[in-house]
Formats: C-alpha cells, sequence, structure tokens
C-alpha cells in the first residue's frame, strides 16, 4: 500500500468572499502521476498554492507528507506558470537553476560546489546547458519553461507540482516533455495541471477535474460530465486519443 | 578644475556626490528591479513631513526626518505586501499627506521658514565634513546587508513565490528593502535634495539594466555610470555657474535618452545585419 502524500479533508477557500473551492478532498498516494484539469478560473492553481502553503485555506485541512504544507514545501518541485515572473531583471538562467538548491532554515545563503553541481545536472537533463549564460529576458517561452523544470529538479525534490507547463513549447517538444515526466515519475510523486487531454490519457494515472469542486477519478479518462457538467476545456479530437466515457458521479 | 578641488567645500560637493552614487546605484538597482520606484518618490516626498515635525518640535533634523520617513515607510510597505501591484493609490496619499503636513507644521511654528528649493534640489555645495561621515556609514551599512542578503535579493525579485517556497523570508526582506529605500532617502535628501534622489535612483539603474547579466554587475554598473553623471553634472554646473542639483539631473536626464535612442538604433542594425 503506497504511502499517502497529500490529504485534503473538506477543504474551502475563497478570494474577497467568492469562493474559489468548496468541499474538496482528495488523497493523493506515493508515485501517482494525477492530472488536474478544469476550465480558466475553476481553481486549480489556487489549489496546487494551497497544497504548497502558499495561501492559507478558509476552512478544511491540508497534509503533505503527513505535515503542515509550509514545513515541507520545500521538498515540493514547484513549476509556476511563467507568465507571472518578473523577466526584466537582469539574472542568468544558471543563476536561476540555481536559485532552486536554496534550503530553508540557513541564515546567510550561499551555493556551493554542490548546489553548481546539482544544477548542472537539472539543467543537462533539460537539455539547457548550454544556455547556462544566457540572460533570462533573452530566451524564448519554451527555454524559459525548461529552465524553470530544471530549477525545480535542482532541489531534488519528492514530489513535482507542474503549471501549465506546456504552455509555450511546441508539438514536439510538449512530447519529450511528456516522456521526461514519465521517466521522473518513476522516482517522485508528479501533480500537473493542465488543460491537454493528450497528456491526461496518456500518461496520467488519474485525473482530478476542478471546477469549485474536485471530482477524482482513478483512471485516466476524459467523462461526458466532465465536459458538461463542469466545462472542462476537452479538446475532443485528442489527436486520435479513443476516450471512453465512464459512468457519472455516485453524489 | 585641480585649483577648484583645493578649496573644501568643492570637493566635498565631489565626494558628497560619488556617495550618493554608491548608495543610489545599489538601492536604486533594487528599486527598478522590483519595481518600487512610486514607493520610493513616495517615502521621499513624504520625508518632508520629518522635516516638519523637526521645526515643530524643535528636534534635530535628521532624527526627525529620518523617524518620519522610517514610519511612512513601513506604513507603505505593510500596506503594499500583500498587493504589490496595486498599491499605488495608497501610496500617492502618504506621498501627499506627508508633504502637506510638513508645510502645515512649519506654517504653524512662528518665525520659522525652511527654504522648500533646498529641499527639492539640495545644497551639495554646503555639504560638510559631518554630511559625509554620515554618508560613508550608511554607504558600508548598505553594501553590507546586500552583500548578505544578495541570493535571496535576486531569488525575491525573479520570483516570489519560489523564493517563499525555498525559504527565502521574502516579507521581512521587503520592509528591510523599504526601510534601506529610506533611509537612504533622507541621508541623500540632506545633501542633493530629493528630486536628485529620485533621478540617481531610477536613471543610472534603468541604463545598466539592458547591459548587465546579473543583479551584481547591474548595481556595479549603476554606481560607476551615476558617479560619471554626478561629477560631470557638477563639472557643468561649475564651468557655468548654474545650479549643481540640476545640473547633475539634467547631465544624467540628457545621458538618459542618449542611451534609449543608442539601443534602438544598435537594435536596428542588428536586426539589419540579421
Amino acid at each position: 500500500m503506497a504511502r499517502e502524500v497529500i490529504q485534503i479533508r473538506d477543504l474551502w477557500f475563497s478570494y474577497d468572499g467568492d469562493p474559489v473551492l468548496r468541499e474538496v478532498n482528495l488523497t493523493v498516494k506515493e508515485g501517482e502521476f494525477l492530472a488536474l484539469i478544469g476550465p480558466n478560473g475553476g481553481g486549480k492553481t489556487t489549489l496546487l498554492k494551497l497544497m504548497l502553503g502558499l495561501m492559507k485555506p478558509d476552512r478544511g485541512s491540508i497534509l503533505v507528507f503527513g505535515k503542515a504544507p509550509q514545513e515541507v514545501a520545500h521538498r515540493i518541485g514547484y513549476v509556476p506558470q511563467s507568465l507571472h515572473l518578473n523577466r526584466g531583471i537582469p539574472v542568468t538562467a544558471f543563476e536561476v537553476v540555481l536559485m532552486g538548491r536554496r534550503v530553508p532554515g540557513r541564515g546567510r545563503h550561499r551555493y556551493e560546489r554542490q548546489d553548481q553541481m546539482a544544477a548542472r545536472k537539472a539543467m543537462e537533463r533539460m537539455g539547457v546547458w548550454a544556455l547556462r549564460d544566457k540572460k533570462m529576458s533573452a530566451l524564448s517561452g519554451g527555454q524559459h519553461q525548461r529552465l524553470l523544470i530544471a530549477r525545480a529538479l535542482a532541489a531534488e525534490p519528492e514530489m513535482l507540482f507542474l503549471d501549465e507547463p506546456a504552455a509555450n513549447i511546441d508539438a514536439k517538444g510538449q512530447g519529450a516533455l511528456y516522456e521526461l515526466l514519465k521517466a521522473l515519475n518513476a522516482r517522485m510523486t508528479i501533480l500537473l495541471v493542465s488543460h491537454d487531454l493528450m497528456v491526461v490519457s496518456r500518461h496520467s494515472h488519474a485525473v482530478a477535474c476542478v471546477n469549485e469542486r474536485l471530482h477524482y477519478h482513478d483512471e485516466a479518462e476524459i467523462t461526458e460530465e466532465m465536459m458538461d457538467i463542469f466545462e472542462c476545456p476537452v479538446d475532443l479530437i485528442a489527436h486520435g486519443q479513443p476516450h471512453r466515457v465512464l459512468k457519472p458521479h455516485e453524489d | 578644475m585641480l585649483d577648484a578641488l583645493q578649496i573644501d567645500f568643492i570637493r566635498h560637493a565631489f565626494m558628497a556626490g560619488l556617495l550618493a552614487s554608491l548608495l543610489c546605484g545599489v538601492i536604486g538597482t533594487l528599486v527598478v528591479i522590483n519595481r518600487l520606484v512610486f514607493l520610493s518618490g513616495g517615502i521621499a516626498h513624504a520625508a518632508y513631513g520629518g522635516i516638519g515635525v523637526s521645526v515643530f518640535l524643535g528636534i534635530p533634523f535628521l532624527a526627525g526626518t529620518l523617524g518620519f520617513s522610517l514610519a511612512a515607510a513601513l506604513v507603505m510597505a505593510a500596506v503594499t505586501l500583500n498587493a504589490r501591484h496595486r498599491s499605488d493609490t495608497v501610496v500617492g496619499v502618504i506621498w501627499a499627506v506627508g508633504m502637506a503636513l510638513g508645510i502645515v507644521l512649519i506654517d504653524l511654528t512662528p518665525g520659522y521658514h525652511v527654504d522648500l528649493m533646498s529641499y527639492l534640489f539640495g545644497s551639495i555645495l554646503t555639504v560638510g565634513r559631518l554630511d559625509l561621515f554620515v554618508l560613508s556609514g550608511a554607504g558600508v551599512f548598505v553594501v553590507l546587508v546586500v552583500t548578505y542578503f544578495y541570493h535571496d535579493l535576486s531569488a525575491m525579485a525573479f520570483d516570489e513565490e519560489f523564493a517563499r517556497l525555498r525559504g527565502v523570508p521574502v516579507r521581512g526582506l521587503y520592509f528591510l528593502l523599504v526601510c534601506m529605500v529610506a533611509v537612504c532617502v533622507v541621508f541623500i535628501i540632506r545633501v542633493v535634495g530629493l528630486i536628485l534622489v529620485m533621478a540617481l535612483m531610477t536613471i543610472p539603474p534603468y541604463m545598466a539594466e539592458g547591459y548587465a547579466r546579473s543583479l551584481r554587475s547591474m548595481m556595479v554598473l549603476a554606481v560607476v555610470l551615476s558617479a560619471l553623471l554626478t561629477t560631470g553634472g557638477l563639472c557643468l554646473s561649475f564651468a557655468f555657474n548654474l545650479t549643481s542639483g540640476a545640473a547633475i539631473i539634467l547631465t544624467a536626464g540628457a545621458a538618459f535618452f542618449i542611451s534609449i535612442l543608442l539601443n534602438k538604433f544598435l537594435r536596428a542594425r542588428r536586426k539589419a545585419a540579421g
């Protein structure tokens, strides 16, 4: 029986009184590859941030590795949506990946040789080592995205959260990205926010559809209900992937 | 020119310009990349309230202004902490209220007149030995703090949420940064005036940003540029008998526009070269 790495019980969250998430329950087991899908504004990113302890729920409890999220967030590799970052700041690609090596609880921070080695390894894995001396602002969206994944991997995390990682990557790059995630999944639990159902049907073990409420499917199938009730942005062509319709939720 | 350097007040003016450049280059870089220019302007203007408080209560200028500016800075930091991008209204209010308070308090103090112009443009030619010591102290303090927190400041500016996850004390650093801006502004206003502070905090870092590959090189380049511009401006002001603060600002402003045009030109040429 795999360990439960995330346990969410009756979680509620609102921005300025407008509910974003309600009655969310979710259990994620170690080694799982869970895709979070749902419409824009449905609360997917909010849910990730709550699990990282970046925001506090109004009600309910979240346990990550059995502890409060703030205490263990540094064990999670987080790949945010890149459009929210401060691209203006002068910083090289290597410096950004090194940021993943910071360890909480140390006063003054310096990067040691082993940090540089880990950053290099992560960049080689993502195929971006050649970009190390380039300025972040000079890079393309796809390169940027790969560097953010490298930054998350540099921390040698036990779990990986990715928020729309394929948004700026072309079709060929996406294929490579998902192959890489699959390989990483052998070593770590992966949570992926996506609206690309190809990845959902091909690689993930389970799908959670988030639109204020959360519905969990432990098989990676797209149901009619996801499309109708939760208005998930399903691309029905799905690149020739077959999609089965599961029976409705029983609640 | 070398003869002029024999004269104390002229030598002091050049040294004040260089020390102000050090402070503004380092802090200004952090201000520019963290998009805190408006907030810094707010602190600089609200500092006038501190001058009013000092005059009214009869306490030393430096203590009154420093205390008032730090208080205004802390309020602004607290308000802007969680809504970094929607904070301009509150900053604008504190900006205006601080200045108005300063003027009213000076009105209420009988027989006292503070020249608003010297607050706006400073009086770099009256800088004394003590001012230079204070500026040097502030310079050493700021360089030490920024060196100590360098990687954390860089991580915070690039991606605040990720920095928090890696244990960077983002809130504390933000307050520290805003307080350093306040201290810097107060010490430099005494010497070169509030308008020159804002010019030196924004123009050299902005010019440096395009050429720098790291925060560190941006700071160094900003300090060097700032030193060149203040020295050049002072030379012009002595040569043509101009108000020194304004001459420095115009020199910096001219360099700013030239650098923008130059960048445009270089980019166009690179494009044409394919």
